[in-house]
């Protein structure tokens, strides 16, 4: 039998082997592994209360991160997931991370800023294409209530934590309540009309599944809301201009009114709304 | 109680995997057609089982059943059949491998049912609980020792490139699946970002030390032994060999591009990313240098089809790999279902076409009986390769089309739902490409089943098995052989 040379025989080559893999494992596992700077919580982190932390858990178990991913990454592309990009001390008390890797459906990392009723929430995931016609998410219907609610509970918590909160509730508040910024705040587009036919559009995109066709708080998803949302007709007649784009833009606390500066709307939309609701007023 | 006769082991594990792979297809091509119909098997079935057949709970079923049911047991068989020919020698075990067998039947039958009954851990091809975590692991620590005691039996000392591949692939994967299933561990201690970190480690080292070693080596086996034609530089294939060993490692993170890793750890996935050039190279060099004058015979036998498309959708699959993995690239291409048209041109367009070029060679040596059925072949061919080009095309078509509308859309998260009714074509398509792929494999399984039950005997003398040392005599640079 030949001699062959050290390389070629079997211990050597699993050694080898395994130290070219190593190499690999040191640099791309333990250092991060052991960068503590990746653990810190940032001020978005939050630990979740008992009812979230059971929500977490069935998202996990019904594979709802295969088609959401809960990352804003630090591109233009992603700038409309909200406010800033995630950072790792985000995810601090993640376990599991629940990154995602795919968006057949939306990032859900502020989705409690965009949709931040569980009542919606829950409707949404009992029948998604009552809301949305061309949504091809499952209906989780078949759910247990208690299942739907920590459900509904987690993905309301998933938002913003970082920016200082101007919200309060809309149909509880007066002229007077509105924060010094908004109350400043001047429509650039007051009487123009092709600014009320471009809030006219954003509308009967983004609004009328609450607030109805017609605006007058009668939309699919009115009868699952408490409050019901406003009938704007009305709130058309009886608000301010800066009141309404103070709710636009922050949303009404405790209600199904996102805080569309987060949701998504540049100050420019939020005043073309603002404008085509104001429009409204006195056509009943 | 377990078989000892010689081949049963590859036998066991060929017709196993085939039988999950239909399975794992049925799932997937069900998932496919919820992204067309969301609501057709909740209206098709009752109350009661719904809950197991929503696409989060399919999803999983049909990645870890056709990577561990049937691309991996294929690739055992594969190697229970390769490893003792390249050595001259018999498989160290039959029994133990026998046992491998039903072992790993049981493991992939445990995965179905708990991902389907939604325990999940939450990680991308992770998702089982820890105790099928350490049936795999033992399973794939049961082949590692069969093969590794009938390797250090082989009678031909000099080791060819294809066991190279296959032995450093079972070093690897164990180390690997325990790394990136949280050390085994049941308290899944690594959290945070890390969490995601580790996860993509696994994620993709089990492609590049698992699926690509393997199936590349089974490559190298089967086109010399086809062709008829000497390996074209077996110097080369150890160049490709000790580089994947080295390059693939560190790619993990460039699944975490502009997201929330370091930024250094993205650069390191990127750099490493870009590298896999070379060992892909080296494949495809030796590949078209190892058919040269040969392709007339590409017309003639249908693994040699599966082989020759097997490697030209490798070609793809690589060159896309390290282009996306760019950070410009990845803003657009990332999160679309341009990823999972990548992910199946590898596992399915790649891998899986090899294999099917593997049991076409191995089996009528196995059985002693010829295929079957020659015109069943070249159906299982062209609906799958036709099928696949379909399904591949109209996921990476519409993951650019995603891409860019999500990138023309920069402020507004309501117009995402224009992008969703966009991709309905896409998906026509691609469930389309999926039921050939599907109808293909039916009629392969099929033959397989009478090639096993009715092929016709080869008689002694009839098929010469050609010594490995013949592989390697001829074989190129290999001046030491």
């Amino acid at each position: 039998m030949k001699k062959l040379p050290l390389y070629k025989k079997l211990p050597v080559f699993g050694v080898v082997a395994f130290l070219f893999l190593g190499f690999a494992i040191t640099i791309t596992v333990a250092a991060p592994l052991m960068d503590k700077e990746l653990y810190q919580p940032s001020p978005q982190a939050k630990p979740l209360d008992a009812l979230a932390s059971k929500g977490r858990e069935i998202y996990a178990r019904e594979g709802c991160w295969y088609c959401h991913t809960q990352t804003v990454r630090t591109i233009a592309n992603d700038k409309k997931w909200g406010p800033r990009a995630s950072q790792p001390g985000d995810f601090a008390y993640s376990n599991p991370a629940l990154l995602g890797s795919e968006r057949t459906g939306p990032d859900l990392t502020y989705v409690g800023d965009r949709w931040p009723d569980e009542n919606w929430q829950i409707k949404h995931l009992q029948d998604p294409r009552a809301l949305n016609p061309d949504s091809v998410m499952p209906s989780f219907a078949h759910l247990p209530q208690a299942d739907l609610q920590a459900l509904a509970h987690y993905l309301v918590s998933l938002k913003d934590n970082t920016a200082p909160d101007l919200q309060k509730r809309a149909d509880q508040s007066t002229e007077a309540d509105i924060p010094d910024v908004y109350k400043k705040a001047v429509n650039p587009f007051a009487g123009d009309t092709a600014a009320i036919a471009a809030g006219d559009a954003i509308f009967h995109k983004s609004c009328w599944s609450c607030h109805g066709a017609t605006a007058e708080g009668n939309g699919p998803a009115a009868s699952a809301l408490k409050p019901p949302p406003a009938n704007l007709r009305k709130s058309a007649l009886t608000r301010s201009e800066q009141f309404l784009f103070w709710i636009v833009s922050e949303g009404s606390k405790s209600t199904a009114m996102p805080a569309w500066k987060k949701a998504g709307l540049t100050e420019e939309q939020r005043w073309q709304v603002v404008s085509y609701i104001k429009s409204l007023g006195g056509q009943q | 109680m377990f078989s000892g006769k010689e081949g049963s082991t590859a036998r066991g594990f060929y017709y196993s995997a085939v039988a999950w792979m239909a399975f794992g297809m049925v799932v997937g091509l069900t998932a496919a057609l919820l992204m067309i119909w969301p609501d057709f098997i909740k209206n098709s079935v009752t109350e009661s089982l719904r809950q197991y057949l929503t696409f989060g709970r399919l999803r999983p079923v049909h990645t870890n059943v056709v990577m561990f049911g049937w691309l991996s047991g294929a690739y055992f068989g594969t190697m229970f059949y390769m490893l003792p020919r390249l050595g001259e020698t018999k498989v160290w075990s039959e029994k133990l491998g026998n046992f491998t067998v039903l072992w790993y039947n049981l493991t992939i039958a445990a995965h179905a049912v708990a991902l389907m009954a939604g325990y999940n851990t939450g990680r991308e091809y992770a998702e089982q609980p820890w105790p099928i975590k350490y049936a795999t692991a033992v399973m794939f620590l049961l082949v590692a020792l069969n093969l590794f005691m009938t390797a250090a039996r082989r009678k031909e000392r000099e080791l060819y490139v294809t066991q190279w591949y296959m032995l450093g692939a079972l070093i690897w994967t164990p180390i690997i699946y325990a790394i990136g299933n949280q050390f085994l561990l049941p308290t899944n201690p690594i959290s945070g970002v890390n969490d995601a970190v580790v996860n993509w480690f696994y994620g993709h080292n089990i492609l590049g030390y698992w699926f690509t070693p393997v199936g590349i080596g089974a490559l190298y086996y089967l086109l010399p032994k086809m062709t008829g034609n000497p390996l074209y530089s077996h110097r080369l294939s150890m160049i490709g060999f000790w580089t994947i060993a080295f390059v693939y490692g560190p790619t993990g993170a460039h699944h975490l591009i502009n997201g929330p890793v370091p930024q250094w750890l993205q650069t390191v996935a990127i750099a490493f990313s870009v590298s896999l050039i070379i060992p892909v190279w080296t494949v495809l060099t030796n590949f078209y240098g190892t058919m040269a004058g040969k392709w007339s015979l590409v017309r003639e036998s249908v693994p040699l089809k599966f082989a020759v498309a097997g490697a030209s959708f490798y070609f793809i699959t690589c060159f896309q790999g390290p282009m996306q993995a760019l950070r410009s690239v990845s803003a657009v291409t990332h999160f679309t279902d341009w990823v999972v048209g990548h992910a199946h041109i590898a596992l399915l367009g790649t891998f899986s076409f090899i294999m099917f070029a593997s049991i076409y060679y191995a089996l009528p040596r196995l059985t002693n009986r010829e295929i079957y059925s020659r015109p069943l072949q070249d159906w299982h061919f062209w609906l799958s390769f036709v099928g696949f080009s379909a399904f591949f095309i109209s996921l990476t078509v519409g993951g650019l089309v995603k891409g860019f509308m999500w990138a023309s859309t920069q402020s507004d998260p309501t117009q995402f739902i224009e992008v969703v009714r966009a991709m309905k074509p896409y998906y026509v398509v691609r469930a389309l490409g999926g039921a050939m792929i599907l109808s293909a494999q039916l009629l392969f399984i099929y033959n397989i089943y009478k090639t096993a039950t009715a092929g016709r005997e080869i008689r002694v003398g009839e098929t010469a098995m050609p010594r490995p040392a013949d592989l390697l005599a001829a074989g190129g640079a290999t001046s030491d052989a």
